[in-house]
């Protein structure tokens, strides 16, 4: 690569970087809406029926799928084919797993405390918003992954753009695990 | 390779931090009669960990200098 162009990729690069993140800014809007509503209505209380278990295992999945995008970023970084191939496969089997979880938590959740319930109501929004993203987040490793697989080096920004978006997903439920669940 | 491996430890060690902090955050949140500072600010801690070392937002003040 010319120097020229070494630079024209640094700049693009960065100012992909700058848009990503005025981007997630303004997601971290509505997710800090939804948290700040949730105290509003419901005050500091969960419910005793709140499932503890799903809970802490569908937050333990999603940590570990975003252990394993960290690893895809390392190997997408290094050139590393196979590990990037493998560690992607993982993020987005464990960003099911979680999605699953989350099912079998709502199946719970209807009956515990329906979505015409003040609780039930908060619950459901907050969660249905999370999974929204973690699905859409599914969608974006999914079509990365397919594009990226052959030619890591010259599809280096999609790599980097999909794993940050699935940290921050993950950065949501760092938020909403404690406020849905523990309080 | 250096950096790689470099990489792989921060990576390592950032999650076995947020794994700790989440049996914390439920340990405490069982055992506290009221937990919500301590739960607030474990949240933070992890939020902050997520952003520094996995979504790397200091690579936005290198670009920009």
């Amino acid at each position: 690569m010319t120097a020229l162009a070494e630079r024209e990729h640094r700049s693009r690069l960065t100012l992909n970087r700058f848009g990503f993140w005025l981007f997630i800014l303004s997601e971290t809007m509505i997710f800090l809406a939804l948290l700040t509503t949730r105290f509003y209505l419901t005050g500091t209380d969960v419910p005793a029926d709140a499932d503890q278990l799903i809970a802490l295992l569908i937050t333990s999945v999603l940590l570990l799928s975003s252990g394993a995008a960290y690893l895809a970023e390392v190997a997408a970084t290094s050139g590393d084919g196979t590990l990037f191939r493998r560690a992607m496969l993982a993020t987005m089997l464990l960003g099911l797993a979680f999605m699953v979880g989350v099912g079998f938590e709502w199946r719970e959740a209807f009956h515990a405390f329906p979505p015409g319930t003040l609780y039930g109501s908060v619950f459901f929004v907050m969660t249905g918003t999370h999974a929204f993203h973690v699905l859409t987040g599914l969608m974006f490793l999914g079509i990365v992954y397919r594009k990226s697989a052959g030619d890591l080096a010259s599809n280096y920004w999609p790599v980097e753009a999909s794993v940050k978006y699935w940290h921050f997903v993950d950065v949501v439920w760092v938020f909403f695990y404690p406020a849905l669940y523990l309080v | 390779m250096h950096e790689r491996v470099e990489a792989m430890l921060i990576g390592r060690n950032v999650f076995v931090l947020l794994a700790g902090l989440t049996a914390i955050e439920y340990a405490a949140a069982v055992s506290l009669e009221s937990a919500l500072v301590p739960l607030l600010l474990i949240a933070l801690a992890k939020a902050l960990l997520i952003v520094v070392y996995f979504m790397h937002i200091r690579q936005l003040r290198k670009d920009s200098s």
